[in-house]
């Protein structure tokens, strides 16, 4: 539960994001991303160091080198995405689209026309909205797949929701079927664990669960996993990370459980190694999420 | 063989899939048309849903249109229409 304080203190900031996007969203964003550094050095808001050396310490990253770095980052990305919220609010996802930065290495020209049906997953880390933004960015006809609707859909981007309702969400899973046979491209979250779960698998000393959907596809159609995270550059333009196709055993005669489990694991060691490479790149919310999932006893 | 009795076999043997997907179900006879697949019906959840579709594919060698879905909650009784239309359709000459 959180205090009235902390509503009033997030009021105020939202109210302060909403004035200055009157001064273009670069504007916005820098002042939100020095916002952050400020916050967390004045109030020691979360993560705290302690946070991060219990999640990556003993592993040679910047999260564990310069914990303290890291965590201002997070807290400059945290109100970042505050300021995403506003700016997407009042004016929807084109001005952030325009923040892109196009793919110097055509590594996603590729999925405008697929050779093969892909399913693009995400996780809650770096730029929020920022896939959307990607997608319009580089014209992919990509049906993106929210829990909710919060701005409108913009060509050719389409939308879909999961909603809770598990008739709405068979709806949804049903048209991105039709779009991957279609040889077309559809992205989720991995993370988002309302509904069915996969098998737990490990990512940075933890059990974790992801969402059963992007894998389920993967598994039903055939479709290529393909990782990709929205994040900041130091120029304050947005650039998409994007993996290589995960590859997992999807062998005949295979159960379809342990298909999607091998599936999951992939993307978990994906996951794991951009964190290691990237850790200022989790939200809040995403790093006590994995604090909070059980530990995996080593043994030696 | 006549539509009556082609229905009937559609019937019957989605009913079988019905009640893999769903094992609990209790029904004596074939289960009722009017029983939606979802929790409140069936009691399948999206992804077993979305299974159910594709063993009624696998079955009748046919493809279910993206449409399924486009009036609402599905239910046993439009789930059978709809694979006995596509079902005729491709046989027709």
């Amino acid at each position: 539960m959180r205090s009235s304080r902390w509503h009033a203190a997030r009021g105020l900031y939202d109210r302060a994001a909403a004035v200055t996007s009157a001064f273009g969203p670069g504007f916005t964003l820098s002042a939100a991303g020095v916002a952050g550094h400020v916050s967390h050095w004045a109030f020691r808001r979360s993560p705290s160091v302690s946070d991060l050396l219990e999640l990556f310490g003993g592993r040679d990253t910047a999260a564990s080198r310069a914990p303290l770095t890291v965590a201002r980052e997070i807290s400059a990305l945290r109100f970042k995405n505050r300021a995403i919220i506003s700016l997407v609010g009042r004016h929807g996802l084109v001005p952030l689209a325009r923040r892109v930065r196009r793919s110097p290495d055509d590594a996603l020209v590729c999925f405008r026309e697929p050779a093969r049906p892909t399913v693009l997953i995400s996780w809650h880390l770096g730029v929020l909205f920022g896939a959307a933004a990607v997608l319009i960015r580089e014209r992919i006809p990509a049906l993106m797949i929210r829990q909710s609707p919060f701005y409108d859909p913009v060509p050719p981007v389409e939308l879909a929701f999961t909603t809770h309702v598990p008739e709405a969400r068979a709806a949804t899973m049903w048209r991105a079927m039709t779009r991957l046979r279609e040889r077309g491209v559809v992205l989720m979250a991995a993370d988002g664990t309302d509904a069915s779960t996969t098998a737990e698998v490990t990512c940075l000393g933890r059990a974790v669960r992801f969402a059963r959907g992007p894998f389920t596809l993967a598994r039903m159609t055939g479709a290529d996993l393909v990782p990709l995270v929205p994040r900041w550059d130091s120029d304050g333009r947005i650039v998409a990370d994007v993996g290589k196709p995960l590859l997992f055993d999807r062998g005949a005669g295979i159960n379809e459980i342990t298909v999607e489990t091998a599936a999951a694991r992939a993307a978990a060691v994906w996951l794991e190694s951009y964190l290691l490479a990237a850790p200022a790149q989790l939200w809040v919310d995403t790093l006590q999420r994995f604090r909070q999932a059980p530990r995996l006893v080593e043994i030696s | 063989m006549t539509s009556f009795d082609a229905h009937r076999g559609v019937r019957t043997r989605v009913d079988v899939l019905l009640r893999r997907a769903a094992p609990t179900t209790d029904q004596p006879g074939l289960v009722a048309d009017d029983v939606t697949l979802g929790p409140d019906g069936l009691g399948l959840d999206s992804i077993a849903m979305v299974e159910l579709l594709l063993a009624c594919e696998q079955e009748f060698g046919i493809r279910l249109p993206p449409t399924l879905f486009e009036e609402g909650t599905l239910t046993v009784g439009a789930l059978v229409r709809a694979v006995t239309h596509v079902n005729d359709a491709r046989d027709l000459p």
